[in-house]
């Protein structure tokens, strides 16, 4: 199933593409801030972007040297004071938004369709429950009408006899 | 024919067939190329040999910058067509610049000896070149126009008739 998602993504991720822009190019919005803020907000950052030369790594659980370079530049523009959404479009605006381990909220498609393929298969499940409920409340007056008359039966019975006395 | 069992099949058929179709058309090992078009990130680096170079010097010049390592096998593929294109265009007016990824200059040093050198290499040791270039792996190449905005972006080893074609016809505007 996750080749299909990652076909919708690519899709949606088409749509959006035009709309990315390099950052960077503003101010930072912030004061540089503490040195134990640095660090954790370089960590939460390196868990949110994915490294590129890894198999689903994300930057901070990789030690690969592209992950530790770009760990070192997170580090570098919080310090600096360039927000949490500065630093992610900057990294989105050179490696595209294969950067992020999780789609942007604004990617609805991608977060609701799971929702709505749920949605869809109860739906589903539920109408055929219903309609072999129906059918087996139906059964019975079904097999009455269809059942052989007494006096097919009687033949029958007849002649079953008469094959077993042979 | 049952229609209920028709529109139902429809409506999974229809979009799953949809994003197949778009799906499809995508190279799954194609790297995005979000900085063609954009601005080329400025960089101030020493060659091996200790000089300064920056991009914002070479202003006005057609620039390929090559993203390379000694460890890396395509690389090597490579390289004599860098090393050819080069000896073609720098005559005409283009910059060739490698920039060193994940490695050290001692190695760099020995490999260029060893397989030939017509342009400077510079060395990243912060990798700072690398990000701002969105370079997922090497080798990669940029080609910088004359306004300074990137052009092309080659994921993978490059050839020397790939790079002709596109400097031929921006030496040619």
């Amino acid at each position: 199933m996750q080749w299909l998602w990652m076909m919708v993504w690519l899709c949606v991720h088409s749509a959006h593409a035009e709309e990315m822009s390099v950052a960077l190019e503003e101010a930072p919005l912030f004061e540089p801030p503490g040195a134990e803020e640095v660090e954790t907000r370089t960590y939460d950052l390196g868990k949110i972007l994915r490294c590129p030369v890894c198999q689903g790594l994300s930057v901070a659980d990789s030690q690969s040297d592209a992950a530790v370079a770009m760990k070192n530049r997170i580090k570098e523009l919080v310090a600096m004071g360039y927000s949490d959404d500065q630093i992610i479009d900057y990294f989105i605006g050179r490696y595209g938004e294969f950067v992020l381990l999780q789609p942007k909220a604004e990617h609805w498609f991608v977060w609701w369709m799971p929702l709505i393929g749920l949605g869809a298969g109860i739906g589903l499940v539920a109408l055929r429950w219903g309609s072999s409920t129906l059918e087996d409340e139906v059964k019975p007056d079904a097999i009455a009408e269809s059942t052989v008359s007494t006096e097919e039966q009687d033949k029958y019975r007849a002649q079953l006899l008469a094959e077993l006395e042979d | 024919m049952n229609w209920k069992v028709m529109s139902v099949g429809l409506l999974f058929c229809v979009p799953l067939i949809f994003v197949l179709a778009k799906g499809f058309n995508y190279d799954p090992r194609a790297l995005p190329e979000e900085l063609t078009g954009d601005p080329a990130p400025n960089f101030a680096l020493e060659t091996l040999d200790g000089y300064p170079v920056s991009l914002e010097e070479l202003k006005g010049s057609v620039v390929v910058v090559n993203f390379w390592a000694t460890w890396c096998v395509p690389c090597l593929q490579e390289h004599k067509e860098l090393i050819s294109a080069a000896e073609e265009f720098k005559p005409k007016g283009v910059a060739f610049l490698g920039i060193l990824y994940g490695d050290t200059k001692a190695k760099a040093d020995g490999y260029l000896k060893k397989h030939g050198s017509a342009y400077p290499t510079l060395l990243d040791d912060a990798q700072r070149t690398n990000i701002d270039y969105g370079v997922a792996g090497v080798p990669e190449t940029f080609v910088i126009g004359r306004d300074g905005t990137i052009v092309k972006k080659y994921t993978g080893p490059v050839t020397k008739m790939e790079l002709e074609v596109l400097l031929n016809g921006l030496l040619a505007k």
